[in-house]
């Protein structure tokens, strides 16, 4: 390539750039399952490990708190929120708004058609103190507050009910699932919402929050009713979640030591992002593999998934993003209130782009 | 029948041949995927349509009674074999043995760990109040009494929990709202999916134990975290794992195979390769069976093992048609049939045998 030729590896810079990725359809995802990374960086001595294929649980819980040294991550926003909230230094470098389904459901002959029917209804919420981050309850009361939102309510307003779930969500892959899946994150394990759909079920809650194509899936399943739906609403605040906007992180040192590690690996990811613009079938084969579910249930839940894989830093975007982490700062799920605009660093997105341009 | 070289298709541009796909693993699914059954036929002139994609709900049912004319099906046998004891002009040309999962699961809680476990427990039977051919609970009660008989239990000795489902098999369904993109057919006609209505009454304590099967009932097992008390379709005797998709049967209606007996060997070549081509395939084949049955490939070979890619094809062996007839036997006896069913009579060999003829390289791998 016509661009300086990246510093040699010394003790003192990376050997080994870690990534993480989450069961969630990404432009990284594509970039890594097409192999784009390695070639990128296959003459430079330089590792492409993820964090999931490590054998320390430290190491793949790293795909959460973000301490592992040299890595990126392009995610659920939640983890990368949570740690920059503690204080780790890592430079948000870019935005993915990947809109999917996010719907707020409940069984037929409950009574409840609209958001204004889920006030002072019982609402099901898990509680899974093993990870890091409660990831399902957060985004589960997000749901929630959203719904109430629309209709000038808060949720104080509904009365939340825990499941217990004891599920480590850091572990290995479950031996006794059947195998095949592209990581270890629990694409094949079909018990998500499952202790919250049998609460319903049995008539301990009157509402649950599902998402994503396997949401949608158990909706389809129990013959559900949607009371909110979250996911077509034209408010991107209200459709802020976890998985939306999607961030895109680095360690601080990391960009400060081999910003063009960082470049190189963002103008992949954009190109990535484009190759599944122009490839429709392809990008919901792919979003199917990583999320473990059939392309049907993409096209369902994800719509034009191809065109929504794109990484930027938008105005809208990034106010959404602001508020939501604001929102986990005051349940507790981040330690304080971070200020995503000081996160930003827009510079190696600008460079990925130049780069782009050029190849 | 006449020797199948000897006729000459008679068949005019306008006619259309139907088939049904019951959204379970067949070499006839794949043959249809990869269009070597339009192709087969197209030189005759005719027309290949799917019954499920018919706007017309009688042809839609079809798929369950057999009453459209010109018309195949490979898939489960209850309805195959309940048409024809309703006196429907069908025949069995082949038969295919697919491994499947089938499992009597429970919830922890019911400390239920083992079959023998099961005596004097309430076990669930779905009833379809508004399907002439009740084949969830043929399938549900035929696993269960094959469970009990192996540890001795007698279908007396359980308590059946009758479970009504209102809604039709073949009903149009709507699709699940709050989407992003369009709903498949499958998935408007998923909703209130498969074996849900047995799964709320175990999870609602209704019953202490159910009857799933197939790569969505693991994927179903999976998800209410059920204990399995036993996968009955891992048993080693064929009679004990006979249901009402082992085998499957290939059936045409009598009046295509009377008049038309080359369009049957032609599709039937179609299936011989189809399943030989399978085995050829191991990994085709399981993202065929994906698209075909709706759950993603780790769970088609939760549900239909890892070598499903071998157990594609179609015979007529001495196997497969002895349990074909200890389960129709079992039906009537049960009395989901409307008379008795001669099986060797039902069965026309001769068909698959043309075939054969004309493919002996297919032949030896089925």
């Amino acid at each position: 390539m016509s661009l300086p030729s990246p510093a040699p590896v010394t003790a003192a810079s990376p050997a080994t750039l870690w990534y993480t990725r989450c069961p969630v359809p990404t432009a990284f995802g594509i970039a890594v399952q097409q192999g784009l990374l390695e070639r990128e960086f296959a003459h430079d001595g330089l590792e492409i490990r993820s964090l999931q294929e490590s054998n320390r649980r430290e190491v793949r819980a790293s795909h959460f708190d973000h301490t592992q040294p040299n890595s990126v991550r392009q995610g659920g926003n939640i983890p990368a929120i949570w740690t920059r909230a503690n204080g780790r230094e890592t430079r948000l470098l870019g935005l993915t708004w990947t809109d999917e389904y996010q719907a707020i459901i409940t069984l037929p002959g409950r009574g409840i058609a609209t958001a204004k029917d889920l006030v002072g209804r019982r609402l099901s919420i898990g509680n899974n103190p093993s990870g890091i981050i409660d990831v399902g309850r957060a985004q589960s009361l997000r749901g929630y507050a959203n719904a109430l939102r629309t209709i000038g309510h808060v949720l104080k307003d509904v009365e939340l009910v825990e499941y217990h779930e004891a599920r480590d969500t850091h572990a290995p892959p479950d031996a006794s699932l059947p195998k095949g899946t592209t990581n270890g994150l629990g694409t094949v394990d079909r018990r998500g919402w499952s202790q919250e759909i049998a609460g319903m079920v049995r008539g301990e809650v009157d509402a649950v929050y599902v998402k994503g194509a396997r949401g949608a899936e158990i909706a389809s399943l129990i013959g559900a009713e949607v009371v909110v739906d979250l996911g077509n609403h034209p408010d991107p605040l209200i459709r802020s979640n976890n998985p939306t906007p999607r961030t895109f992180t680095a360690d601080a040192g990391l960009l400060e030591q081999r910003p063009d590690v960082v470049e190189r690996t963002l103008a992949r990811v954009l190109e990535a992002s484009r190759w599944a613009e122009a490839h429709p079938e392809e990008a919901r084969a792919y979003v199917g593999r990583e999320i473990g579910a059939t392309p049907e249930w993409v096209h369902f839940a994800y719509g034009d998934v191809h065109r929504h894989l794109g990484t930027d830093l938008l105005e809208p975007e990034i106010a959404a993003l602001q508020d939501w982490a604001n929102f986990l700062a005051d349940h507790g799920f981040a330690s304080r209130r971070i200020d995503v605009r000081a996160w930003i660093d827009p510079r190696p997105l600008e460079a990925a782009r130049r780069r782009a341009h050029a190849a | 029948m006449t020797s199948a070289s000897t006729l000459t298709p008679t068949i005019n541009a306008t006619d259309t041949l139907w088939y049904t796909r019951c959204g379970v693993p067949t070499p006839t699914g794949i043959a249809v995927q990869n269009g070597w059954v339009h192709a087969a036929v197209a030189d005759l002139g005719l027309k290949v349509e799917s019954l499920q994609d018919s706007p017309d709900q009688a042809v839609r049912e079809s798929h369950y009674d057999h009453k459209l004319l010109n018309s195949f099906r490979q898939g489960g046998n209850v309805p195959a074999i309940w048409a024809r004891s309703a006196g429907r002009d069908t025949r069995v040309v082949g038969l295919t043995w697919t491994d499947e999962y089938q499992g009597i699961i429970t919830l922890p809680s019911t400390g239920i760990r083992t079959v023998r476990d099961l005596k004097g427990r309430r076990l669930a039977l779905p009833r379809r109040l508004n399907d002439s051919i009740d084949f969830t609970r043929a399938q549900a009660l035929r696993g269960y009494l094959n469970a009990l008989g192996t540890e001795g239990i007698a279908q007396h000795e359980v308590e059946w929990v009758h479970l009504d489902i209102e809604r039709a098999s073949f009903a149009q369904r709507t699709a699940p709202a709050a989407g992003l993109g369009p709903a498949s057919p499958r998935i408007a006609r998923g909703g209130g999916g498969e074996f849900w209505r047995e799964a709320a009454a175990l999870l609602r304590g209704e019953v202490d134990a159910i009857f799933v099967k197939g790569s969505r009932g693991a994927e179903l097992a999976n998800f209410l975290r059920a204990h399995l008390i036993v996968d009955i379709g891992r048993h080693p005797d064929p009679l004990v794992v006979a249901n009402n998709h082992s085998p499957r049967t290939f059936t045409v209606d009598g009046h295509l195979l009377r008049t038309r007996p080359e369009v049957v060997v032609r599709l039937l070549e179609r299936v011989l390769e189809a399943g030989a081509w399978a085995a050829r395939h191991p990994e085709e084949t399981r993202a065929y069976i994906s698209r075909e049955v709706g759950s993603i490939e780790p769970w088609v070979v939760a549900g239909y093992g890892p070598d499903l890619h071998h157990h594609l094809g179609t015979d007529l062996s001495e196997r497969n048609i002895a349990a074909l007839t200890s389960f129709t036997a079992f039906l009537h006896q049960q009395g989901f049939l409307a008379g008795a069913v001669d099986v060797a009579a039902w069965i026309d060999a001769a068909p698959l045998a043309e075939a054969r003829r004309r493919r002996p390289a297919l032949a030896a791998v089925a």
